[in-house]
Formats: C-alpha cells, sequence, structure tokens
C-alpha cells in the first residue's frame, strides 16, 4: 500500500503572464508523480534549487501546489487539509523554537495543538524526550540547547501526535558528525516503528545509509526512483571498476579494451589536471580536512599515478583474468577495485569517452583522496 | 460518591493552548513590566501635577474639587487614548510576522491548530493586557471621581471610545503583520494608518476648517437664523461630524463638549445643522459613530487576517 502519492504536482514560483507583464514563473516542480510505500524510508536527494523543500512543505499543506494533488494515507494535500495535518509530522530544514520555553513546555505546547488530552501529556512528554535522548535537559531553556539538541527536540515535537507519516526536510543539516550519526540512528529507531518517512538531503552518504527508497530530482523533475537496487540499475546498468597503476596508460587501455566483458575504458574525466589552485570544497569534503598544499620545498611527489576507469559487465572470472592480463603485460597495479556506488556518482553518471586522450596526473601524496571523488 | 465521580469524572475546560503560550510569553519578559510602570508613572505624575498645580492657585480646594477631578479625568482620557492608538498596536504588529521570521510559523501552522484560534489568541492576548494597563489606572480614575466634576455618562463615552480604538488598533497591527514579511514593515506601515487616524484627520480638519473660515466668513460657524443654513452647509457639516467621528480625540472632545453643554449623551447637534428642519438636526454622538465603526473594522480586519492565516503560501 502506498501511504504518499503524487500526482502530476506541479509548483511553479513567480507570476504568470497577465497584460503586458512578463511571466516571470520559475518551475520548482514539475509533473511530480511519486508513490512512497508504507513504512518505507524515502529519499530526495538533488541539488540546491532541485525542489526538494518545495515539494515536502507542498506535501505538509504549508504551500498550495499550482497543478496536480497529493494523497497521505488517502488524504488529499488539498481538500483535506486537517487531517494530513494529523497525520503528518513535519520538520523543516531550518526552524526556530520559542526561546523562552522549557524543552518539557515546547513539547506540551504542541502536544496539546494535536489535541493531546492533558492527562496523558507528561508521560508522552517523558517518552519523547527520552527517545530523542534529552530526558536531562527537561527542564531546561530550549534556547540553551545545541544545534543538535534543537534539531532532535524538533523531531520529538513533530513526534507529539504519534504520526504515521515523518516529512523531514535535511535533517541532518548543519549538524556536527556525531550528531548526525545520532539523527541517523533515530531515524533508524523511527523507521523500526512502522513510520512511513520522507527525508531529503544533498549529502548523499547520509541518505543511503537510511533509505529504502529514493528520488533523483533534478530541476523539479525525477531522475531517477524507486528503490536504491532500482535506481542503481536504471543509472549505471554497469559496474565500474577504478584501476590505478604505473606505467603507460595507453598499454593500460589497450589492455583493457580487449579484455572479456569491458565495454569501455577510460580516464576519470574529474581528474583533469587542474590549477595550482586549491579547489572549492564540495558538501561532503566540508567536514575531510584538506590536504596540505604543495610547495616547492615540500615532498617530492613518490611516482606518477595514473587512473582508469573501466566499464564492465563481465563475471569475476572476468575481472580476475583483466587484472591478470595486465600484470602480465607488464602494468604495475595498484588497486583494482570496484567503483564506490554512492548516488551521487549515479546522479552524474560516467560520461562517454573522449576521443583524445586524457593527460597524466601527478598525485603528490597517494593517501590523500581525489578531490572530486566522494565515498 | 467518589464511585460516581470516577464513573462519571469532570469534563475538563481547557483553555486554548495558543492563549495559554502567548499569555505566558508576553507575561515571562520584562518589557511587561517596564511598559506598565512606565505608563503608570506618567499618568500619575501628570495627575499629581495637575492637582498640585491646581491646590496652588485655588486655595480652597473644597470649592474647586469639581475643576480639578474633571482635569484629571480629562487628561486619564487622553492619555488612554494615546495609549490605545500608539501602544496597543505594539502588542500585535509582530504577533505573526515574528512567528516568521523566529521560523517558528511552519511549525505551528503545521498543526491541526485552527486559524482562528491562532489568530484570536493572539489578539485576546494583546487585548488582555491592554485591558490590565487600562485597570491598572483605575486607582487614579477613581480619585477623579472623588473630586467630583466627573459623570457617569463621560466616563461611559470615554470607555466606549478606548475600547474600540483598542479593538481597532490591535487588530489592524494583527491584519498588517499577517501580511507583511517583516515586523519592521508591518510596524512602519500600523503606525503610518494609526497616526493618519488618530493626528492626521483633526490637523486636516483644523487646516481646512480654518482655510474654510478665512474663505466664508465667520458667517459660517456661528449661529445664525434658520433661513441663512442652506443644506450644502448642512451636508458639510455631516460629512465634517462623520470626518471628526474618525479619530478617537476629536470623537471625545466633541462628544464630552456636546454633552457638557445639552446634558445630551446620545446625540450631537452642530451649529452647522442648525435650522435644517426649524428645529435643529440630531446626529449620533461622534463616540456612538467611532465605536460602531472601528468594531465594524476591526471585525473586518480580524476576518481577514483568519482567513489569510488559514490558506496555505502561495509563493
Amino acid at each position: 500500500m502506498d501511504m504518499i502519492e503524487t500526482r502530476d504536482l506541479t509548483k511553479l514560483y513567480g507570476e504568470a503572464r497577465s497584460g503586458l507583464r512578463r511571466s516571470t514563473q520559475q518551475v520548482a516542480v514539475h509533473k511530480l508523480n511519486l508513490k512512497v510505500p508504507a513504512g518505507a524510508v524515502f529519499g530526495l536527494v538533488g541539488p540546491t534549487g532541485a525542489g526538494k523543500t518545495t515539494i515536502l512543505r507542498m506535501l505538509a499543506t504549508l504551500l498550495a501546489p499550482t497543478s496536480g494533488d497529493a494523497s497521505i494515507a488517502g488524504y488529499s494535500i488539498q481538500s483535506d487539509v486537517v487531517r494530513v495535518r494529523r497525520t503528518i509530522g513535519y520538520m523543516p530544514d531550518v526552524f526556530g523554537m520559542y526561546a523562552d520555553m522549557t524543552c518539557a513546555e515546547y513539547l506540551d505546547f504542541f502536544a496539546s495543538c494535536y489535541g493531546v488530552p492533558k492527562a496523558d501529556r507528561a508521560t508522552l512528554i517523558n517518552d519523547l524526550l527520552q527517545l530523542v535522548d534529552l530526558s536531562h535537559r527537561k527542564d531546561d531553556l530550549v534556547d540553551r540547547l545545541s544545534r543538535g539538541m534543537k534539531q532532535r527536540l524538533g523531531l520529538a515535537r513533530s513526534l507529539a501526535h504519534d504520526p504515521q507519516v515523518l516529512l523531514l526536510d535535511e535533517p541532518t543539516a548543519m549538524l556536527d558528525p556525531r550528531a548526525r550519526i545520532e539523527m541517523r540512528e533515530l531515524i533508524g529507531e523511527l523507521r523500526g516503528m512502522g513510520k512511513t518517512i520522507v527525508l531529503s538531503s544533498p549529502i548523499l552518504a547520509d541518505l543511503e545509509d537510511m533509505c529504502t527508497h529514493a528520488a533523483l530530482l533534478v530541476n523539479g523533475a525525477i531522475k531517477a526512483s524507486g528503490t536504491l537496487a532500482a535506481i542503481r540499475a536504471k543509472l549505471r546498468p554497469h559496474r565500474v571498476i577504478a584501476i590505478r597503476f604505473l606505467g603507460e596508460p595507453e598499454l593500460a587501455m589497450s589492455v583493457c579494451r580487449a579484455a572479456h566483458g569491458v565495454i569501455e575504458a577510460h580516464p576519470p574525466p574529474s581528474l583533469e589536471p587542474k590549477p595550482a589552485t586549491t579547489p572549492p570544497p564540495t558538501a561532503t569534503d566540508a567536514a575531510i580536512p584538506a590536504p596540505a598544499p604543495t610547495t616547492p620545498t615540500g615532498p617530492r611527489p613518490l611516482n606518477i599515478l595514473k587512473e582508469l576507469l573501466v566499464s564492465f559487465n563481465g563475471d569475476y572470472n572476468d575481472a580476475s583474468n583483466l587484472l591478470r592480463a595486465l600484470m602480465h603485460t607488464g602494468v604495475q597495479v595498484v588497486s583494482f577495485g570496484e567503483e564506490a556506488d554512492s548516488l551521487e556518482s549515479m546522479s552524474n553518471p560516467v560520461p562517454a569517452p573522449v576521443a583524445t586522450p586524457e593527460p597524466d596526473i601527478a598525485i603528490a601524496d597517494p593517501s590523500s583522496p581525489s578531490p572530486d571523488r566522494t565515498k | 460518591m467518589a464511585e460516581l465521580n470516577a464513573q462519571n469524572p469532570k469534563p475538563q475546560i481547557e483553555i486554548s493552548p495558543m492563549f495559554q503560550k502567548e499569555l505566558r510569553s508576553r507575561m515571562r519578559t520584562t518589557r511587561t513590566y517596564t511598559v506598565l510602570t512606565v505608563y503608570l508613572a506618567i499618568v500619575s505624575t501628570l495627575a499629581m501635577f495637575l492637582y498640585i498645580g491646581a491646590t496652588i492657585n485655588a486655595p480652597r480646594a473644597n470649592s474647586n474639587s469639581g475643576t480639578i477631578g474633571a482635569s484629571i479625568f480629562v487628561v486619564l482620557v487622553g492619555m488612554q487614548i494615546v495609549f490605545v492608538s500608539f501602544i496597543a498596536p505594539a502588542f500585535t504588529v509582530g504577533a505573526i510576522s515574528n512567528e516568521r521570521e523566529r521560523q517558528t510559523y511552519d511549525s505551528l501552522r503545521v498543526t491541526p491548530l485552527a486559524s482562528q484560534q491562532i489568530v484570536i489568541s493572539k489578539l485576546l492576548s494583546a487585548l488582555g493586557y491592554t485591558a490590565l494597563m487600562m485597570l491598572a489606572t483605575v486607582p487614579l480614575f477613581s480619585v477623579a471621581f472623588l473630586l467630583g466634576g466627573v459623570e457617569m455618562a463621560q466616563l461611559f463615552m470615554a470607555l466606549s471610545v478606548v475600547l474600540a480604538s483598542a479593538f481597532l488598533f490591535t487588530t489592524l497591527g494583527l491584519f498588517i503583520s499577517g501580511r507583511m514579511k517583516s515586523t519592521l514593515g508591518s510596524t512602519i506601515l500600523t503606525y503610518v494608518i494609526t497616526l493618519g487616524l488618530v493626528l492626521g484627520v483633526p490637523v486636516m480638519l483644523l487646516v481646512g476648517g480654518s482655510l474654510l473660515v478665512r474663505l466664508a466668513g465667520p458667517a459660517l460657524v456661528s449661529v445664525g437664523p434658520a433661513s441663512a443654513i442652506t443644506p450644502g452647509m448642512v451636508m458639510l457639516g455631516v460629512a465634517a461630524l462623520l470626518l471628526l467621528s474618525i479619530s478617537p480625540i476629536t470623537a471625545t472632545v466633541i462628544s464630552q463638549l456636546s454633552f457638557q453643554a445639552t446634558g445630551n449623551v446620545m446625540s450631537v447637534t452642530s451649529p452647522f445643522l442648525y435650522g435644517l428642519s426649524g428645529n435643529g438636526v440630531l446626529l449620533p454622538s461622534p463616540f456612538i459613530i467611532l465605536t460602531v465603526l472601528y468594531v465594524m473594522l476591526g471585525f473586518i480586519l480580524l476576518a481577514l487576517t483568519i482567513r489569510r492565516v488559514a490558506r496555505p503560501e502561495q509563493q
């Protein structure tokens, strides 16, 4: 049974053309058709501006769709607003709290807004605070909590009426790594309770750990959706083997192309030679300290390390034969393995090989990660 | 008996959670008590100076106490009008825009709480505080009554204007707060409209009236024979009276003056209107026009605010 279903859900921002005035409309979400099964943890993945928050705000009945409709537990978000609100718990990406309230008062207020009887509220508050591990801060003012604690309290608030569906907009955003892990564990617990959870995040590694289903959004439209395995199959019908080696790239490439099971072999396009300046950190890189820049007086590069990405649809024997062939022809293989199959790499699949050969890449510190590669 | 009670538990009447929260938040800030203290200090200091000044000028206080009482009453009423016009809107100008700015609005709106519950709770909380400030001045009003010179009818007129003004200006603040994204913008717009209503109308009439007198001559405002008054002048008089009734200051002044001159509470006869039927034309006293007008406008603004909060955002 589908807990959430959207039917051509569309949202346009700006004003439509009227008279001589030009239309300023921009598409935020375009004819979205999604089905979220009951009990699923559904991830909305996409870059900033992809429409994740707009979708969640429409589902939360806070934003009116321009056209189309959606239903949650069978209730329309347009005609059954109150029932939808009783069914969902919504946590916005950025939210404030009433600074003059204590944690217990904050939860008590929202529980009473949802009509929880006064007699049941004390127990409920204790349970919620225990769930989000804030029992020890029960009588502290909300304003004195850390960012991670506030996020957990916000989650507790959205659970005050025991909703079937949780809509969490970037629940791990702006959290430190520890708080992020705690939030992930909490969402796992909620999944165990049978809640249907829709969450969004541009941090793909986070979603991969939590989601059973996902949709990749680009410019308000779905690029792929379904179970993670289905998305993988759709975006990347074959595996990619990353080979790092010392020696002539042309030789390695020719060996690879001749091997059984290999569709294509080419250097990674992201590893083109870059200017000496440090590249801007990506969201995933943010937590990783940048490698020290190489100076003329710094350590000398160990050697020239090359890399090849091999699109591969063979079996383990074929892979083993490929490795053996490489080593047999004198290619000094440093590493040979299937590339991590992250959602991010799937949303940006390996482009078709270019005709001109890629230049070699000098890697100063073999232990440092490549700047554009993600886990 | 205990068993009976256990079987039929009393239905618990719960105050709206929003109203409770608003009252609690309001009474937890030091600003609430500061404003109350400063307001009382200003009003009582003025009343005290008035009393001291009057007793120094007229040593035989007994013969003059009515005048002193009336003076204190006028000052108190004037202060109440200024207070409800310029301080009461401050309690609501940020009621909704502040929720947006603090990013608590979405969390609130996503609850099944009805929009009327949200809006009315915020209004009642603001009106409750306004009422508290007015109640705090009751001892000063009682001094005015003890000294004499003030009738219940005058108090009734003043209270009508003050309460109606409090209602309109708080709903105005709430309405604009619901429309504007920032509290600063909401505050500016609310005060521009309030200033226009409270001070703009009297100033406009003062300037317009003096120009009219200069152009048309003193005969226009003098009580002349009935034949000298034309229907056009009567219409002008009616329009002027209606305009004067828009501002709580002019409405109160004219209502009180008319009462002192004629002893009539509910109606007013203006020299402008004299002579249409030979017996003078009676119109509702400005305080009645203002009360009806302000209460109606207040309810319209309240309904529009509720509608606004209920509607999902379009952008």
